[in-house]
């Protein structure tokens, strides 16, 4: 009867070992994939050739904007609520979008046009004024 | 008892082995759904046009280009471009883009009327040249292909289409290239574009083109029964023209109309067709098939209820900046040859 006792003690052990492994596994992934999907990495980069090929596409005179609603919420947590307006800047023609605290996301376009960026009163988003380039 | 014990570790170690992969995969899915895409081809259309609008207006060159010798010089900023990026010393010495400019006079009497060049005009990497040859050279196939043919299957769906394309040898055509169901989907035919598709009744024809079938009843919308509306349920043709409104009466014959999602898709299709084949986009070179077999009784497919007008403005749109003509205030006509390429041009920091 003894043996039997240590015989089933031991197999509750390794099955309580193996589905903590799994939970623990699967708890991993699950984070992981939770990550992934609010990466505020992909946002600048989605954000930064969206605006890039709108200036591209953009003619002097004109105004265009774009909706970043969900990277200007996470930028309030990471850059505070005072600095939104650094969250785009636009130099020459390189477009650099940071949402993180020294980290940025660059591309840049190839019209030859003065493109300057400014937040929306919602502040939900930017618009971008395009002037003819002085240079 | 030492068998099942071992048993069961072996059993636990495929189990984590099996979770391992499964891991990969979501890794991998997760990393292809949640990249940002490569925009690099939307630029290069974009430049396109951009150097198609400098270049020409209202299909009338702009003369200066001829005239004007500072436009060899200063092409970038005269069509109010800049090339380069002064932030990033190393992307100004690897130039991220390439353009490519040639205007040919039009001559009748040469092959692609290619004729005498009056303007040329490259700069950027080069490299993205090769690049892109190389890449073409590889989509492209070993005939040579200088035409497209539209035709409507004349029957209710797409599997009975596939059946009679492949099985029935209906007056001894067999294959095609692609079909296009209502709802938009390209489906591929039984012939690659390498392969020559026998889908007209002219083999010269079929050597040299690529042959697209659109799902549309055509001329059978008005018919209840007989053999091309016989599938197991003979209403169905009138079903489909009747009941959806689908049909319209043109010259005494019920013919289905288009979906607009199928003539999306043509359209895509086709301008990817004609991009990789450098196809001339005119009705000479994109045909219908009743402009193939002449005799009205036998071919009259795409039909009457075809957009021509649509179909071949939404083309042009797609291949603008590419190859184009223009005429001068002489009349005198020009094809214009664009090729604007963009390579990845990005900073993490």
């Amino acid at each position: 009867m003894l043996k039997k006792r240590g015989k089933a003690g031991n197999i509750l052990t390794e099955n309580v070992i193996f589905i903590i492994l799994n939970l623990v596994f699967v708890s991993i992934i699950i984070l992981f994939i939770f990550l992934r999907m609010n990466d505020s990495a992909i946002l600048e980069e989605v954000y930064a050739k969206q605006i890039a090929l709108m200036a591209d596409s953009a003619k002097p005179r004109m105004i265009f904007s774009l909706n970043m609603e969900e990277g200007i919420e996470k930028a309030k947590n990471e850059l505070g609520e005072n600095n939104l307006n650094d969250i785009v800047k636009i130099n020459g023609n390189l477009v650099t979008v940071s949402l993180r605290k020294g980290k940025s996301y660059s591309y840049s376009f190839f019209n030859n046009v003065h493109v300057i960026p400014n937040l929306n009163k919602e502040k939900d988003g930017f618009y971008f004024t395009v002037e003819e380039n002085e240079r | 008892m030492n068998d099942k014990t071992a048993g069961s570790k072996i059993i636990s170690v495929y189990w984590f082995v099996i979770l391992f992969l499964v891991a990969g995969a979501v890794v991998f899915m997760m990393s292809a759904f949640y990249s940002p895409k490569d925009v690099t081809n939307a630029e290069s259309l974009v430049l396109s046009s951009k150097v198609a609008e400098c270049v020409s207006s209202g299909g009338y060159l702009n003369e200066e280009i001829l005239t004007d010798n500072s436009f060899k010089t200063d092409f970038l900023e005269k069509c109010n471009l800049n090339f380069a990026v002064e932030d990033f010393s190393d992307w100004k010495e690897k130039e991220q883009y390439y353009l490519e400019i040639n205007i040919h006079k039009f001559d009748s009497n040469i092959p692609e009327n290619i004729g005498e060049n009056v303007f040329d005009f490259s700069t950027g990497n080069i490299n993205l040249k090769s690049a892109y040859l190389l890449e073409q050279k590889k989509q492209t196939t070993g005939r040579k292909i200088d035409m497209i043919v539209i035709h409507a299957t004349e029957s209710p769906n797409l599997g009975s289409a596939i059946n009679e394309l492949t099985v029935n040898d209906k007056n001894g055509y067999k294959s095609i290239h692609y079909l296009i169901d209502r709802s938009g989907a390209v489906v591929p035919g039984e012939k690659k574009e390498s392969e020559v598709a026998s889908h007209t009744g002219d083999s010269s024809i079929n050597q040299r083109s690529i042959g697209i079938e659109l799902v549309n009843l055509g001329p059978n919308c008005g018919i209840a029964t007989g053999v091309l509306c016989d599938y197991g349920n003979g209403e169905k043709c009138k079903e489909i023209c009747e009941d959806s409104g689908n049909g319209e009466l043109v010259k005494g014959i019920v013919w289905e109309k288009y979906t607009q999602a199928q003539i999306n898709s043509l359209i895509e299709l086709v301008s990817g067709i004609v991009s990789r084949y450098d196809i001339p986009v005119n009705r000479e070179h994109i045909i219908g098939h009743y402009r193939v077999e002449t005799d009205a009784s036998i071919r009259t497919d795409p039909g009457p209820l075809f957009p021509w007008e649509e179909f071949m403005n939404g083309i042009e749109k797609e291949a603008e900046g590419r190859d184009f003509y223009v005429i001068d205030k002489s009349n005198n006509q020009y094809i214009v040859k664009i090729l604007a390429l963009v390579g990845k041009k990005e900073k993490n920091e």
